[in-house]
Order: C-alpha cells, then structure tokens, then sequence
C-alpha cells in the first residue's frame, strides 16, 4: 500500500460533497476516528505514521518502536477489544525501501476488523513481536522471519519454520532470484 | 509363461516354454506351474505388490480415493504399507520438495531389494505446475531412480491403476531377461 | 525398594507417517508415556506458491489454489474469485452464485466425509473409511460431470463460473442429498454411540473459547469451543444470507465435539445445498469481466469460510495485471500451532487422536 495510490480513494469520500457519501465508507471512517483517537489520546500523535481507509477497510500504520505497545493496548483495553488475530502478512516494498507488517484483528465488542501496520527499513529489518499477546502469530512471524527475512525481537523461537534452516536467501524478497 | 483361452470354453490353461500344447495343459489340469525360478519369483511378486505409503500432497486422495472402496486396490494384491521396511515399491503420491528429498531418499534405502518406484503425477514426476518454485524438486527422478511415470495433475484412480499394471508387466518381463525401460 | 530410573525419550514421527495425514513430523519428548513437550515441524510440503502467484495472471493463479487444500478446492477457488471481485467490484450472476454455493457446500460435505474417515482410521476404526469414501466418491463424481476434474477442480472464474450445470445435474444432487441422509443415519449408528470410540475421544484435548481465540483458531476448531463465529453468518459473502442454517457449536471444545460438530455440519450444508438447488434461477453464469483482470492499487483482505475455518486472502496489488504480494491466511496452519498446547502432559495414545482431530490439511499448512 503507497501513499500516492490510496491517498486519493480516502479523500475522494470526504471532499467530493455532491455525491452521497457511500455509507460503507461513512461507516469505516466512524470506525477509523473511534480507534485512532483512543490510540492517539493513550500514546500521542506521533505513534500513528498514517491512518487511512483501504476500500472500506480503517488502516493504521503504527511506529516501529511502540508497535508492541499499540498492538497490546488494542487487545487489552477492554472498549476496543481487538483480541482476535485473524491474519498476519509481510510484504516488501522495495522501491520504497522497506518492509511492511500487515496484521488484520477483528473486535467482537465493536464487531469491526482493524488492520494494523509497521514497517521497518530493508537495511537490518527488525520489528517487535507481539507473539506474547497472541500465540496465534508466532507461526505467522515465524513465517515472515522465514521468507521475508524480517527478524522479530522478543520472539521465543526465531527460527525458519518451511525452508531448511541452512537455506540462503529470503524467498519473498523481490530481489531474490529464484535458482533452479 | 502365457495365459490361454481354450475355444471350448474350457478352463484357461498356461503354454510353458518347451512343452506342446497336450503337455502344458496337461501340467495345468495337475496345478503344476513350470518356469525358471525367476520367472516364477516375478509372476508371484507382481501379484503381491506392498507399496509404501507416501502420499506427500493432492496425489495422495487419490492413491486413498484408489485404495477405498470404489476402486479397491485389494484385488490387484496391492495392500498399503505403512513401514519401508515392509514395502516392495514406493508410489511418490505429490510434491517433492528441497526439504522433502533426503527423507525420500533414506526412505528408499531403507527398503528392502528387489524395489521399484512409481511417480505419480506430474510433481513427482517433472515438478508439474510448480516446476518454477524455489522450494521444489524437479521430479522425483533427481533423488531415486523412478519406473514407472504416471501423468496427470493428479492421475485418476483408473490411470493409477494403470500405471500400477505397467509395474507388474515391467517385474514380470524383467524376470523373463528382458530389458524394460 | 530401588528406585526406577526413568529418562525422558525423543520420539520422532513423521514426515512419512499414516497418520499425521501428508507429510507433518511432530518431534515428541516422553516420559514414560506422558508427553512433556511436543514440537511440530512443518515445511516439508512448501511448493512456494505465493511466490508464484506474484509472476501470475488472477485467472492463473486459481489452479494453484486447488492444490492447496486439496480436499476442500471449490472452497479455495470461492476465496480467490471472491477477494478478487470484491477488489473490483465485479457482479456475479445469480445462477453462478447458486452454483457456486451448490459446489462450495458439497465440497465441505467431501471433506468432513474425508475428515470422518481418515480420523476413524486413525484411531483404529477400518470399515466408516470405506464408507466415507464410497459417499465422498458420489460427490467426486458430481463435480467431475460439472467441472471436468477429478481434485483439482479450476471451476470458478473471476465473475462466475467456468461451466453451466450440464442436463439433469441439480436433480442428481438433490438426489445425492436424499441419499447422503440415510447414509448419516447409518454413520451415526456405526461410530457416534461406539464405546470404544467414546472413551478415545471425550475430554480429550479440551480448550476454552479464550484459548482458541488467543490461537487465532477458526472453523469447527473455534466452534468447538461454544463460540458462534462462522464468517457465513458474521461476515456475510456471496450469497449466504439467504439460506437459512445453522451455526454448529459444541460445548466443551474435547475432540468429540470437534468430531459432532463435524457430523452436523454436514446436515447443515445438505440443507444449504437443497435450499439452492432448488432456487436456482435460470441464465448466464458469466458476468462481464474485462479480458484481462486489473486489481485497482491497494491491499484488500477477505476471507471465506473454509471446510477447516478461516480461509483469508491478502492481496496488494500495483494496479497491475498480476498481483504484487498474495498472501493466503489458511487456516490449517494457524490451528496446528494449538498441537503443542493440547498435547502437553496427555498419554502417547492421545496423540493421534487430538492430532486427527485438529483436522489439517499439509497442502494448506504449507502452501
């Protein structure tokens, strides 16, 4: 997901006034307002790197650093109560120089799903793991490190988990060049 | 060693090398079977295939799907090992991957002689439709030594049957000297 | 007395193993016959196919879905076709809809049947195998007349479905259905009131709905538990809201109510099937889709119901003809992580047993 490419969509909701707002967006933007101001009135504003709608879909890309501590206030506080992983991706945006993290939670109190994201730089990627909050991520991190190349500190057991661990190379990379 | 149809409707009778026609049905109205004892070790062996199972992938539900009750496998004497140890042949049912190949490799070594391959579907074998991915052997013919191919992403039970046919021709033949390739 | 000197003992099973259904190793260490730790490796069966899929065409990319879980492929054909045409906003015809519920549901019933058998199997029962299986083959043969294909099926299309029914075969499902009804009666009477069946399987394996939740488990794993979450009913796709069926959940979340919901989740989707069979409408099955599908830039994740939970789609696309990352959430590979969990201080002979019933396909674990 790039700036240039979504940006327009999310805008095009709010400003284009003569036509009528598409209530699955009006209702996505409610739900994107409601999180990031509990995000943002726990950590400040200079946790969220982008908040946006994908489709219908509320987005937020998390900073590195408190990446573990967003996603931990997410699940615990009990009026967002995100406490269901549903799917976890890593994505590598080479042209724009680094790794994305896409993690997908669904609330049953607001019954809303939320994506969250971080990204870190292709140079030494490395992003907090939040395996200690959901153990149904750890073979989802695991698989990232593993393809991906994307090391999650914290996590009990950075080892590959489908390639041989003398394997070389991360296969997801969109460098890596697919030996016979 | 060849199966006969008497005209007559007569029960079918075995031509044995060397004797006439009198005397071969004669030796099969007594149930005495004359051959080499190769001949005879293949014919019986042909018939009492054990194959390993080792159904890595899709290819797998149909070698099931084959064994089960529609199809049933039982009555080629084709019974489903679960043990190398056990086993005459090994039918390569899916996907061979990087990480897969020395496991499929001890497998067969641990077999005990006289053994054969088959390699059913196109994974196994020339990599089928993932022939492109890094993570996949390119047949299962890179690893062990392979006899017989089945095509098809995946083979139906009858092709599978078929193929398993091929094999006891092949054992069959080759008891008799003859070069099968 | 003297004591008796006991060791801890690493047992190794798999990948080439009856039981472990495909090519799973589970490295277990024992103590005596208690389980201490339990440690699954999978990848034997990682063919790479999200790498693929990012050098493929959408229509390109369905066969791969079919042999990821291969026993449920209808399912996955329905997650592709239906992530792509929500990214695009594509119109479905309603015959293809019915068809595709037609085929989706009769493809959960294939797999549980799969799932029946291959269990039973594993846990020493030699006879309810043939008898899946000789239903299952009924199923089988149903969609080897409508799609040609045996497994792998490569039925569905971006905007409908690649074949129409051919002459006679919405009756013959409807047939099929009457059949399989009496064929449940016979199973239930064959294993579910089965002693021996019953001391293998009850409070066996238990966890609670905060357990699988935390797991991110999906499907009858989550159902299991008493927790009502079908992605049919709470996130609505196709066209489920008009049937009219029920959630199955279990109450204690053991094996033997992953094994009852398994059981009645057939009923229910024979009651989907006749509902649509006898619904559908007459008319095309293709909608009108542009000749070469172009996702517009973004990242877009759905997910359908799988015959074993959550099969979710994550697609990033640059606006292009083939997608820039595919990801698959399968559920099979998320339900495996519980194994090490449900299996800590159990007896050796529980393995099999809790392993079967966490019901995992390898394909889809691995990918």
């Amino acid at each position: 997901m790039s700036e240039e490419t979504k940006a327009p969509e999310a805008t095009k909701a709010t400003e284009e006034t003569p036509e009528p707002v598409d209530p699955r967006i009006e209702k996505a933007n409610g739900q994107l307002e409601l999180v990031k101001s509990k995000v943002v009135a726990k950590f400040g504003e200079e946790v969220i790197e982008e908040a946006l709608l994908a489709k219908f879909q509320p987005t937020l890309v998390i900073q590195n650093e408190r990446w573990a501590d967003v996603v931990e206030f997410l699940k615990v506080t009990d009026e967002l109560g995100f406490v269901y992983p549903e799917a976890m991706a890593g994505t590598d945006h080479m042209a724009k120089g680094y790794f994305e993290v896409y993690l997908y939670l669904h609330s049953f109190v607001l019954d809303m799903d939320l994506a969250v994201k971080v990204r870190t730089g292709r140079e030494e990627p490395s992003i907090p793991s939040v395996t200690h909050l959901f153990s149904g991520v750890n073979w989802e991190e695991r698989e990232i490190f593993d393809l991906l190349g994307v090391p999650f500190t914290g996590h009990p057991d950075m080892r590959r988990i489908m390639l041989e661990d003398h394997w070389q190379g991360h296969p997801l990379r969109k460098d890596y060049v697919v030996k016979d | 060693m060849e199966m006969t149809k008497d005209t007559n409707q007569q029960p079918a009778y075995m031509q044995f090398e060397g004797f006439s026609e009198e005397e071969s049905k004669e030796l099969s109205k007594a149930g005495i079977i004359v051959g080499t004892l190769e001949q005879i070790k293949g014919w019986a062996r042909s018939n009492s295939l054990w194959p390993l199972t080792f159904a890595t992938a899709c290819c797998g539900i149909e070698m099931m799907g084959t064994g089960a009750a529609n199809y049933d496998l039982d009555r080629f004497g084709i019974i489903f090992r679960a043990s190398p140890r056990q086993a005459d042949c090994i039918i390569i049912a899916g996907t061979i991957t990087k990480k897969m190949a020395p496991i499929l490799k001890r497998l067969y070594d641990q077999m005990p002689e006289p053994k054969w391959v088959v390699a059913m579907g196109s994974c196994a074998t020339a990599g089928g439709p993932y022939v492109r991915a890094y993570s996949v052997v390119k047949g299962a013919d890179q690893v062990i030594p392979v006899d017989v191919y089945i095509p098809g992403c995946p083979p139906s039970p009858p092709a599978l049957i078929y193929g398993l046919n091929k094999l006891q021709d092949k054992i069959r033949l080759e008891a008799k000297g003859k070069k099968v390739r | 007395m003297a004591e008796i000197r006991t060791e801890e003992l690493l047992m190794n099973i798999g990948p080439q193993h009856p039981s472990t259904h495909g090519v799973l190793r589970v490295v277990v260490k024992v103590d005596g016959e208690i389980i201490r730790d339990v440690e699954p490796v999978v990848g034997y069966l990682h063919r790479g196919t999200e790498k693929l899929a990012e050098d493929l065409q959408y229509t390109q990319i369905i066969p791969y879905t079919d042999r990821m879980d291969y026993l449920a492929s209808m399912i996955n054909n329905h997650a592709i076709v239906n992530a792509v045409e929500r990214a695009m906003d594509l119109q479905v015809p309603e015959r293809a809809e019915h068809l595709r519920v037609i085929v989706v549901e009769l493809n959960r019933i294939a797999s549980h049947l799969v799932f029946l058998g291959t269990y039973l199997l594993d846990l020493g029962a030699m006879s309810p195998f043939l008898y899946a299986f000789a239903n299952r083959e009924k199923i089988i043969d149903m969609f080897n007349r409508i799609s040609g294909a045996r497994l792998t099926f490569n039925y569905m299309r971006v905007g409908g479905v690649k074949w129409d029914a051919p002459e006679g075969w919405v009756q013959d499902v409807l047939d099929f259905i009457a059949h399989l009804r009496k064929e449940m009666n016979m199973f239930h009477e064959l294993v579910s009131g089965n002693e021996i069946f019953l001391e293998r399987v009850k409070g066996v394996g238990i966890y609670d709905a905060d357990t699988a939740l935390n797991y991110g488990l999906s499907g009858i794993n989550l159902r299991a538990t008493g927790f009502n979450w079908d992605l049919r009913k709470n996130k609505p796709y196709s066209i489920y809201d008009r049937f009219d069926f029920n959630v199955i959940v279990g109450e204690k979340g053991d094996c033997y109510d992953r094994y009852v919901c398994h059981m009645s989740e057939i009923v229910e989707s024979m009651k989907i099937v006749e509902q649509a069979a006898q619904q559908i409408p007459d008319g095309p099955v293709m909608g009108k889709v542009p000749k070469i599908l172009r996702v517009p830039a973004g990242e877009y994740y759905s997910a359908v119901e799988g015959a074993r939970g959550e099969l979710g789609l994550y697609i990033v696309s640059e606006g292009k003809d083939k997608p820039y990352r595919m990801k698959w959430r399968r559920p099979s590979f998320v339900n495996l992580q519980i194994l090490p969990k449900l299996l800590e201080g159990q007896t050796m002979s529980n393995l099999i047993a809790v392993l079967g019933a966490v019901d995992i396909v390898l394909g889809e674990v691995d990918a």
